[in-house]
């Protein structure tokens, strides 16, 4: 018996990403100077070190950071 | 049973209950990597799958599932085979025909992948999305959090 239904899509979506914002990051990952050879080696080492699911879990707990340290 | 990439969809080709009448049953299809976990999430017996469709979400629709086992007023059986019955209302029925659901365990777009090509477009959370050629949804929904 289940007591309460049980919710299967993950809640509501947060920290939506919009096209700007992914166009900068690009533009600041490839064409940015310093910033932007800063940007390649953390992401080649992280690439290297982590599996998908613990680069995934980074991204996420970076951006909630983000999001709540304005 | 059709093999779709890496993915294994069984499709609904015949049904066991009919559905109250003037309801035709829809074609979803589930992946066996979803079913696996719906079974694991409680699924079985009494329980049931309940899918809406509501606005809301990134892309302007979205999609609300939950295992339940208590059907509310003005919901009928949208599916069901061996394995899963799915029930939804009315109103949302109209906009499952095609739904293929699927589930992941890559975190970055983990669990229950609801898509239906019919769609115009959808959104990367995997519940939400736009209408292509379907009617409109008038009742109110949820909305993301961005």
């Amino acid at each position: 018996m289940i007591a309460k239904p049980i919710p299967l899509l993950g809640g509501k979506s947060v920290y939506c990403i919009n096209e700007e914002q992914m166009f900068e990051a690009s533009r600041l990952r490839e064409d940015a100077g310093a910033s932007s050879q800063k940007i390649k080696m953390y992401l080649s080492e992280i690439e290297q070190q982590l599996t998908r699911n613990e680069q995934a879990a980074l991204a996420f707990s970076l951006i909630e950071r983000l999001k709540t340290n304005v | 049973m059709t093999d779709s990439g890496s993915t294994q969809y069984f499709v609904l080709e015949t049904n066991r209950l009919k559905p109250s009448a003037g309801v035709a049953y829809i074609m979803i299809t589930i992946s066996s990597k979803a079913r696996k976990m719906l079974k694991k999430q409680g699924l079985g017996g009494d329980a049931f799958v309940r899918i809406l469709v509501k606005t809301g979400g990134c892309a302007g629709m979205t999609y609300e599932a939950e295992i339940a086992e208590v059907m509310w007023p003005g919901e009928d059986i949208a599916f069901q085979d061996n394995e899963v019955t799915i029930i939804s209302d009315h109103e949302s029925m109209a906009f499952l025909n095609g739904l293929k659901i699927d589930y992941s365990d890559d975190l970055i777009s983990a669990g229950y992948r609801f898509r239906n090509d019919t769609n115009e477009s959808s959104c990367g959370c995997g519940a939400s999305f736009a209408l292509a050629g379907f009617p409109t949804l008038d009742q109110g929904g949820t909305s993301c959090d961005c």
